[in-house]
């Protein structure tokens, strides 16, 4: 907020200056009340507020029948002292800010002070089922675009003086309120200071979504792998705050982000938190093996049959030899285009409504393979590695992960296109490095595998839960605590 | 001095890391032609002497904490000590140019047989030098995650190809007397001398971990010789040592051995995996050291990017152009690599370790401060 | 780190590479694929076979009569120039890579299967666990023969190796890598299971060989044949095979049929396991084998008259299996004084031991004047679903 211009001293004035900053503003409700008091006079009061972010029946019965009933007992009438929730302003971009915030302003004649007053009730949703992060088991609850009804919903969950949010603010046309949310003791200070560093760096006009922040949350690092978790879950906040991060709300952002985020992070699912232990680690060692499969397999299928022959079981060889009879396409290109065919035919079931969507999916790929493999485009062992490709794809928690995968699917293809399970070793050795280099927010994004931190690894993998010791004890974490925020609470 | 800061593990997976694959896959065929089959007790009978120059690794380090071997040989001898220093990071090239060399080759007669080497081999160093580019923490970071999985793929084919073993077949030992397997140690002793990286990037232990990395150094020289006894002994033993010493790749021929349930019936690509993956770090580890320690030789800095780079290119281009014939290559390495190897890395350092020791500089150092990052 | 902009030059220059290599590449479509390889002596060269698959058209629907199968040969003087040659005749560029079995023709036997070893072991494409075998006669007619009970011919020696673990008669299955050893090796001799057409007869049970090659016939296991060096000098019966296998532990399942008393009348075990130890010391400045074979075997069954199943009659059912099988132990060691060709190991045993002292030996040939004590121990557990053999009326 780059000027401070001091407010007129009355009511008047204050009159002439809103009226002539919001006279075009469609929405603006100016009340200019007379109060009457006894012994016959009235009072001026003066009460804006934009239609429809102020509740018009709060107005009226907290604000105007009061002070109605205050006047004409002949009580002064201070509204500072009186009603709810009143902060005495003292600049005029602060008043605007307010006003176009949901409050009310309300002057009373002869007191020099404008007021705001909260009575606000802006148009929000109700508090939404989630939609990516559904789950079976746990909390129904998400994120809607109200900060603070998030907050709230946080509050609930961490109720006591443990959570701390921190309010700032981002944008220099249209500032939009940041918290900062973190539990007590969990964090380093050198973390909270290195997030709020960044959150100061950002200089844009104005930010309609926490995505846009995410980015600059992240390390610089030449990689496709996400470093910020995104979620619409609160418990899933809660959770990663327990567990030592760092989590970042914003004013009409449904969705919240959590730093640092590391690798094995990308792979926890909803139900992770609430489920029986030891199919979570079955599980996740299941997605592990998904994100595995749905990099190399087109790369591996293509390097296999036309490079590496040998390595076939010979009954194979015949079969796929039979179906590859008439393919006009080699299999580089072939693996290519199909996994491109399959790529638009997911683009295509996430534009179209949701009533025919996924029929027009499901028909869509079962009617052009089906037509693919007649007409002798393409083979049934090419859609098959496609399709299952597309499968595990389909089976990662993350969708950043998932298209993260998708484009180094890409590069290892090209790549085992030319030279075969060499340049399938390459890319992927060349991944390794990058993961092994890239860091969040200062935490090695590969730990707890590599650097290896034995303890933090079966609490990441699921297998083990330390159970709560003694009366008072905190929660067990159930993630990753990124080694370097974690300190022991002070007794 | 660059900013690097490594664990102790990671120090001792790293020494792990970077000399398996050499007793594993590339110096295979030497140790069997100098030692028929009695080659597989070239490890064991290494040990002692290589204890010994782990020992003075870990020394030298204390002595000179936080300076690797290129920077404290001038103190040590002097001007000798400069030419000393040259020969070790020439040695450090040539660690690289051994190592690419072999795996064209292999890859070029194995796997691509008709990709042109100098393709390979420029794809793969590109590969390399963009892990040593980002620095020696994530050369380790990469072999913590890349040494455990080589371990356990390694395992599970030598249990796997028990069924074609047959461990008689080392007997008798030392029918050709003692002279093979003399010669053999002498090899074993330049595989050993390949730790002598652990000179260079001893260096940047963390300073709170350096005690430890004696032990964790140890124990990957136990590591290193056990992949080397390990296959040697299972060439012998499935291949018979006449046909395994005639052989230009025995591990991997030893490899194709198994067979697991008729299905898997080709274990090259598996064999591929262990033998790239396995080069990687040890390449980028060497590439790196390299670059460091030739900036600090001519006392420049040039940046590493651009070092790298044509350090990258140079191995590519000599590994193609030196040997013309596998034979000039096999003499070249036994005649001058891994003596080399052996004399850089195993004899010279206890000998420094002694000359500093001599020169008292053991009770200096307890007194001074430490320098260096 | 200014990496993006070498990251662009190095994409720049991959790009490059890609576009104008893809040099190893072999679409599956362009390759003929042979399944087994054929290596007779025709003439003063090399004839060398291969089964050639090619699938039939049309992609959906498979086996209906499975892969069409042809045979090709051609003449050559060495290996690898019949394969080229081969490569030559065939519309598609012929790769070994899925040859998992290599027949040696009778007469190439005999000549020495050495120079063979040395471009089945030099190419990466024929896998060290190809089975070897001799035929008897040529090779090539082996090949264009139909196992029985398949619809496609060629691959007869090739479903005798696979399932040599389950055969009742037992077959010593030698790999590649198995052959190139004992070649090498001091004091052990090669055998190798020979295959023989349906309706020649097996030359080691009359000695008599007569070739006539004729389609659609059967492809029969026939015996064992002995090396000498890399030369083949003589032939085992399969159950003299079957003995060697017990005493060089190579034994697992198989049947060992034991006559009774009546001539027409037999007793048949099952082997359920089987160890056998070879040993050997010098007596005399001889050489003298030791072997020693545990059986373990069940009773499948007994058609023999006397009353074998009384008391103590287990012992009778062993002693009885022992003795059939020290007959076949002793046939092939004959066999192999025969032919100077030590196949049980005693040479190695006492090569691993005192080498100098079997070197000594070596230099006048010891099989000749070997003596061995052959020793079986038996055990027959379980009698099956009878106690005595089943008596039906006999009025």
């Amino acid at each position: 907020m780059a000027h401070k211009t001091p407010l007129p001293g009355t009511l008047q004035e204050n009159l002439r200056w809103l009226k002539k900053a919001l006279g075009n503003h469609r929405g603006a409700i100016f009340r200019d009340l007379a109060m009457p008091t006894p012994g016959g006079g009235t009072t001026q009061v003066l009460v804006v507020y934009f239609e429809a972010q102020a509740s018009a029946q709060r107005v009226e019965f907290h604000l105007v029948r009061t002070l109605l009933e205050r006047a004409s007992r002949g009580a002064p009438l201070n509204l500072d002292v009186m009603l709810p929730a009143t902060i005495e302003l003292k600049t005029r971009e602060e008043a605007l800010e307010y006003l176009f915030r949901g409050k009310v302003l309300a002057q009373v004649e002869g007191d020099p002070s404008l007021y705001v007053v909260e009575l606000s009730d802006m148009p929000h949703r109700d508090i939404p089922v989630p939609e990516t992060e559904t789950g079976i088991t746990g909390p129904r609850e998400a994120f809607t675009e109200l900060l603070v009804m998030n907050l709230t919903q946080l509050r609930r969950r961490l109720p006591g003086t443990a959570l701390h949010l921190e309010s700032t603010w981002i944008g220099d046309q249209a500032p939009v309120e940041v918290v900062i949310a973190y539990a007590e003791g969990r964090t380093t200070e050198r973390m909270l200071s290195e997030v709020r560093r960044r959150l100061g760096k950002i200089k844009v006009d104005g930010l309609q979504d926490s995505g846009q922040i995410a980015e600059a949350l992240s390390d610089r690092a030449l990689s496709l792998f996400p470093t910020v978790l995104i979620t619409e879950r609160p418990d899933t906040v809660i959770h990663y705050l327990m567990a030592g991060r760092v989590g970042v709300l914003m004013e009409n952002a449904p969705r919240a982000l959590i730093v640092p985020a590391v690798f094995l992070d990308f792979f926890v699912s909803v139900d992770d938190f609430y489920e029986w232990r030891p199919y979570v680690a079955f599980l996740r060692f299941l997605r592990f093996i998904a994100f595995n499969i749905a990099i190399p397999l087109p790369a591996l299928y293509v390097s296999v049959t036309t490079y590496h022959l040998q390595a076939l079981p010979t009954e194979l060889t015949t079969s796929l030899l039979a179906q590859r009879e008439g393919v006009p396409l080699p299999a580089p290109i072939e693996a290519t285009v199909m996994t491109i065919i399959f790529e638009i035919l997911r683009e295509a079931g996430v534009r179209l409504p949701r009533s025919i969507g996924p029929t027009v999916s499901i028909v869509g790929g079962l009617v052009i393979g089906d037509a693919a493999i007649r007409s002798g485009i393409t083979s049934p062992a090419m859609v098959l590695v496609v399709s299952a490709t597309a499968v595990a794809t389909f089976s990662l928690p993350s969708t950043t992960l998932a298209n993260a995968a998708t484009y180094y699917r890409y590069g290892v293809l090209a790549l085992a296109s030319a030279f075969g399970i060499f340049g399938l070793l390459i890319g992927y050795l060349a991944v390794l490095a990058n993961l092994a280099h890239m860091t969040s927010l200062g935490v090695p994004y590969a730990s707890p595998l590599f650097p290896f931190m034995g303890k933090h690894l079966a609490t990441a993998l699921g297998t083990k839960k330390r159970p709560p010791e003694g009366p008072g004890a905190r929660p067990a974490p159930s993630l990753v605590q990124t080694a370097e925020n974690y300190t022991e609470p002070k007794e | 001095m660059q900013r690097w800061e490594i664990s102790s593990t990671q120090a001792g997976m790293l020494a792990a890391g970077v000399v398996a694959l050499t007793g594993h896959a590339l110096a295979v065929t030497y140790f069997l032609q100098a030692g028929g089959r009695d080659a597989w007790l070239s490890g064991p009978l290494a040990l002692p002497l290589g204890l010994i120059a782990i020992w003075s690794y870990s020394y030298l380090g204390r002595l000179f904490p936080g300076k690797t071997i290129v920077e404290y040989l001038p103190k040590l001898l002097g001007y000798l000590g400069y030419v000393v220093a040259v020969l070790y990071v020439v040695f450090l090239f040539a660690v690289l140019v051994f190592t690419i060399r072999l795996t064209m080759d292999w890859l070029v007669d194995s796997i691509l047989p008709e990709t042109p080497s100098w393709v390979m081999g420029f794809l793969y160093m590109a590969s390399v030098y963009y892990l040593a580019v980002l620095g020696l923490d994530a050369i380790a970071r990469t072999n913590q995650f890349t040494l455990p999985l080589l371990t356990v793929l390694g395992i599970f084919i030598s249990v796997a190809s028990m069924q074609a073993k047959d461990y008689r077949l080392l007997l008798p030992m030392f029918e050709k007397g003692l002279g093979p397997v003399f010669s053999t140690t002498l090899l074993g002793l330049g595989n050993v001398g390949e730790l002598l990286v652990i000179l260079m990037y001893n260096a940047y232990v963390a300073p709170g971990d350096r005690k430890k990395s004696g032990k964790a150094y140890a124990l990957a020289l136990l590591y290193a010789i056990t992949t080397l006894t390990g296959p040697l002994a299972g060439s012998i033993a499935a291949l018979g040592y006449r046909v395994a010493g005639n052989m230009t790749y025995p591990t991997f021929q030893h490899w194709l051995t198994v067979t697991f349930a008729r299905f898997f019936e080709r274990t090259d690509l598996l064999a591929a995996h262990q033998w790239l993956a396995g080069a990687y770090v040890r390449c980028a580890l060497y590439l790196l050291m390299f670059g460091t320690g030739f900036n600090q030789l001519l006392r420049v800095k040039f940046r590493h990017t651009y070092l790298l780079a044509g350090a990258a290119l140079a191995v590519v281009i000599l590994s193609e152009i030196a040997f013309p014939t596998r034979t000039v290559f096999d003499e070249w390495v036994t005649r001058m690599y891994l003596p080399a190897s052996a004399v850089l890395g195993v004899v010279l350092p206890p000998l420094l370790a002694a000359v500093a020791w001599a020169r008292g500089m053991g009770r200096k150092a307890q007194g001074a401060k430490t320098h260096g990052a | 780190m200014r990496l993006p902009r070498i990251l662009r030059l190095f994409t720049v220059i991959c790009l490059a590479l890609a576009v104008a290599g893809c040099w190893s590449r072999r679409e599956l479509t362009e390759v003929a694929f042979a399944g087994v390889m054929g290596v007779d002596w025709a003439d003063g060269q090399y004839l060398v076979t291969v089964n050639v698959r090619s699938p039939r058209k049309g992609g959906e629907s498979q086996a209906q009569g499975g892969p069409d199968i042809k045979t090709v040969s051609v003449a050559a003087h060495s290996i690898d120039e019949g394969v080229a040659k081969l490569d030559n005749i065939l519309a598609r560029s012929l790769t070994l890579a899925h040859i998992r079995s290599v027949t040696i023709g009778e007469e190439m036997a005999e000549r020495g299967i050495g120079p063979i070893l040395d471009h089945l072991l030099r190419t990466v494409e024929i896998r060290p666990t190809v089975r070897l075998g001799v035929a008897v006669g040529m090779a090539r007619d082996l090949l264009q023969a139909r196992p029985f009970g398949e619809s496609a011919p060629g691959d007869g020696p090739l479903g005798y190796h696979e399932t040599a673990m389950y055969r009742s008669s037992n077959v010593i299955a030698r790999r590649l890598q198995e052959v190139g050893i004992i070649l090498q090796e001091e004091g052990i001799d090669l055998t190798l299971p020979v295959f023989r057409l349906g309706n020649t007869p097996s030359p080691a049970e009359n000695g008599a060989v007569s070739p006539s090659p004729e389609i659609q016939r059967e492809v029969i296991y026939g015996g064992s044949a002995l090396f000498r060096n890399d030369r083949m000098v003589g032939w085992l019966s399969p159950d003299a095979t079957r003995g060697l296998a017990n005493a060089l532990d190579k034994a697992v399942h198989g049947g060992i049929i034991v006559p009774c008393k009546a001539p027409d009348r037999r007793m048949v075990f099952r082997m359920r396991k089987s160890e056998g130890s070879i040993r050997s010391s010098v007596v005399g400045g001889r050489l003298s084998g030791q072997i020693v074979v545990s059986i373990i075997a069940d009773l499948n069954e007994v058609t023999c008259p006397e009353e074998v199943l009384r008391d103590g009659d287990v012992v009778y059912l062993q002693d009885a299996l022992a003795r059939e099988v020290r007959k076949n132990i002793l046939e092939a060691f004959e066999r192999a004084c025969e032919a100077e060709a030590d196949i049980f190991g005693f040479g190695e045993y006492t090569f691993r031991r005192s080498p100098q002292m079997f070197l000594g030996l070596a230099k006048h040939g010891y099989m000749s004047n070997m003596t061995v004590s052959v020793q079986v121990r038996p055990q027959v557990p379980r009698l099956g679903q009878l106690y005595r053999r089943y008596r039906w009326n006999e009025r």
